[in-house]
């Protein structure tokens, strides 16, 4: 899997609080969220943000409540996918279960990226490129880049409720 | 030797399965509380199907929103208890208290077994040497139809605690200062094994550490059995970080970080204008009756003090009752509401307002957490909220109450 697109930096411990305020968890319906998106961090970024951006982040991204309307937002926002230096765990699953890929990269990304420069998003290679350097991703389980392919483990289960997407 | 969580999640496995592998578990428990069921049942009827593989595992508990805090959360409550009839899920517990409590309390968690639910907090039967996980509720409604899950096993970080705590240092000093000495994601993806002190404190404390423990991010949290057999005991860990619990002081975290801790001597002074005494983490027995004692040595609290004690369960009301505790706080100007959550997440119960500054015995302080997302929250012991109840303002408690109350209930 491949992606390319602006990059969006963060720093370290994004909480689900800055992806989606909890305040607009009941006052907006599941398909507005997008709308919403990292605004706890960046009030204008559902303005600036375009189809095929990437977000780059240091450590714990997605700390906090166990809240899927995080994934659901970065997703309507049109963001492909999120290079971190680590994920926090509940938000790691929320995304593989809702198809949206998150990547960890091998040392703190933050240092290499630069904020809106196009970057190249490689998971054959695991690479992460930019105009001036590199960051070496890790490399996925197996059944995540099935699912991230296949849009979530959700998706795989609507198709067979039978088999564990897992198996 | 492999760790602990290594042999406990490589017997449920039949094979040798080692940290960073990528399995699916069969859980022993699996515990939905009313806002998780709720979601799991949406996503399962999303899948298109309604199927429970493993009824006798399944744990309904609810506690969030009870009694019912309004209409949708009754509607949603009413439709679980008809899923659960119509499933013969039979372990249903309504009103009775916080899901952690009733896990422990009504034995469902057992040393060595595995407990899956839909609670971040789920850690915290570690305290009995269970090993619980977390998990949002998508993935909580594939446990439902699958009757397993994916995990990665986990790496283990032992905090090997020495020394004793001093009279005024409750468990939950400890547990916080463990928490702002590793940092909020500093434990992601790994277990969290406590040894030294923890083993030989009481059940309730070894809760409020293992609750505490996904402050710091940890995927699961384990306290050995003190006298259990010997694969349930510490075996290797990854890295082992030690703590002087003699040094730990009374301390807070601050607005809005939970690893923002630091002395109460620090923020000594701040007015507060709201308490509360409860949650998974310090809602138990011992917890309120230390608070009460040291809350009546004071006087009683300030007349600009909102006081709401939220006990953890129903059997811990009950034994409050007894012992005339409760009778106690209510002379005492004390709101006591039913089991149960309370206002730890905000939506009923004593949610704040913009203006108020509160003192929690809970594990959460972020902006919004218990309403407003203006209002202050505090995190600290049940004695040093029963001295800011009394005071109007932070204080030390070892400072401000008589050593007669400190050796007894600190
Ligand atoms: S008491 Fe608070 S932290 Fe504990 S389960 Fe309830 S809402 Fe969660």
């Amino acid at each position: 899997m491949r992606w390319e697109g602006r990059a969006w930096v963060f720093g370290d411990d994004v909480d689900t609080d800055q992806i989606i305020p909890g305040r607009y968890l009941r006052r907006v319906s599941y398909d507005e969220l997008g709308r919403y998106a990292m605004t706890g961090a960046d009030p204008e970024f559902p303005e600036k943000v375009r189809e095929g951006d990437i977000i780059v982040a240091g450590r714990n991204f997605g700390c906090g409540s166990s809240r899927e309307q995080a994934v659901m937002a970065l997703q309507q926002a049109g963001v492909a996918c999120v290079v971190a230096r680590s994920f926090a765990r509940i938000f790691y699953r929320n995304a593989l279960n809702r198809g949206l890929p998150t990547i960890e990269a091998r040392g703190d990304p933050t240092e290499v990226v630069e904020d809106r420069e196009r970057v190249v998003v490689d998971l054959d290679e695991l690479v992460l490129r930019t105009g001036s350097g590199e960051v070496p991703l890790r490399e996925p389980p197996e059944f995540a880049l099935r699912a991230w392919r296949e849009g979530g483990l959700l998706e795989l289960a609507r198709e067979d409720p039978e088999r564990p997407p897992w198996r | 030797m492999a760790s602990v969580a290594e042999r406990i999640l490589s017997e449920k496995c039949g094979e040798r399965v080692e940290a960073g592998d990528v399995v699916a578990i069969e859980p022993d428990v699996i515990m939905l509380h009313d806002g998780s069921g709720a979601t799991a049942l949406r996503t399962l009827r999303e899948l298109g199907t309604e199927r429970v593989r493993r009824p006798e595992k399944v744990v309904l508990i609810f506690d969030h929103s009870v009694p019912p805090s309004s209409v949708e959360a009754a509607n949603r409550q009413n439709e679980l208890l008809e899923f659960a009839r119509r499933h013969g899920i039979e372990r249903v517990h309504v009103d009775e208290g916080i899901c952690h409590q009733i896990l422990v309390e009504e034995g469902y968690a057992q040393p060595g077994r595995v407990v899956f639910g839909g609670d971040s907090h789920t850690p915290t039967v570690g305290a009995v040497s269970a090993l619980g996980f977390g998990f949002g509720g998508t993935d909580m409604a594939f446990t439902l139809l699958y009757g397993e899950l994916w995990i990665r096993v986990p790496r283990t970080i032992r905090v090997h605690v020495t020394g004793e705590l001093e009279a005024g240092v409750t468990a939950k000093d400890l547990a916080l200062t463990i928490v702002g000495e590793l940092g909020a994601g500093y434990a992601d993806y790994a277990v969290l094994e406590y040894t030294g002190l923890p083993e030989r404190l009481p059940t309730g404390d070894r809760m409020c550490l293992c609750n505490l423990a996904t402050e710091a991010g940890a995927k699961s949290a384990y306290v050995p059995p003190k006298d259990g057999p010997e694969d349930l005991r510490p075996g290797d860990a990854d890295e082992v970080v030690e703590v002087d619990a003699s040094e730990v002081e009374p301390v807070v975290s601050v607005p809005d970080a939970v690893d923002d801790v630091r002395p109460v001597g620090d923020v000594q002074g701040t007015e507060i204008t709201r308490v509360f005494v409860g949650s998974c983490t310090n809602g138990r027995y011992r917890d309120v009756r230390a608070f009460t004692e040291a809350l009546d040595a004071l006087g009683g609290p300030d007349s600009d003090v909102r006081v709401v004690v939220v006990p953890a369960s129903r059997r811990v009301l009950l034994k409050l009752t007894r012992d005339g505790t409760l009778e106690r706080l209510l002379e005492l100007d004390v709101t006591v509401a039913p089991p149960g959550c309370g206002p730890c997440l905000g939506e009923h119960m004593g949610v704040l307002g913009d203006d108020d500054v509160c003192v929690s015995t809970a594990n959460r302080n972020f902006p919004g957490r218990m309403g407003s997302t203006e209002a202050d929250i505090y995190l600290a012991s049940p004695l040093t909220a029963a001295v800011a109840a009394a005071l109007g303002e932070l204080a030390d408690p070892r400072e401000e109450l008589p050593d007669s109350v400190l050796e007894r209930v600190g």
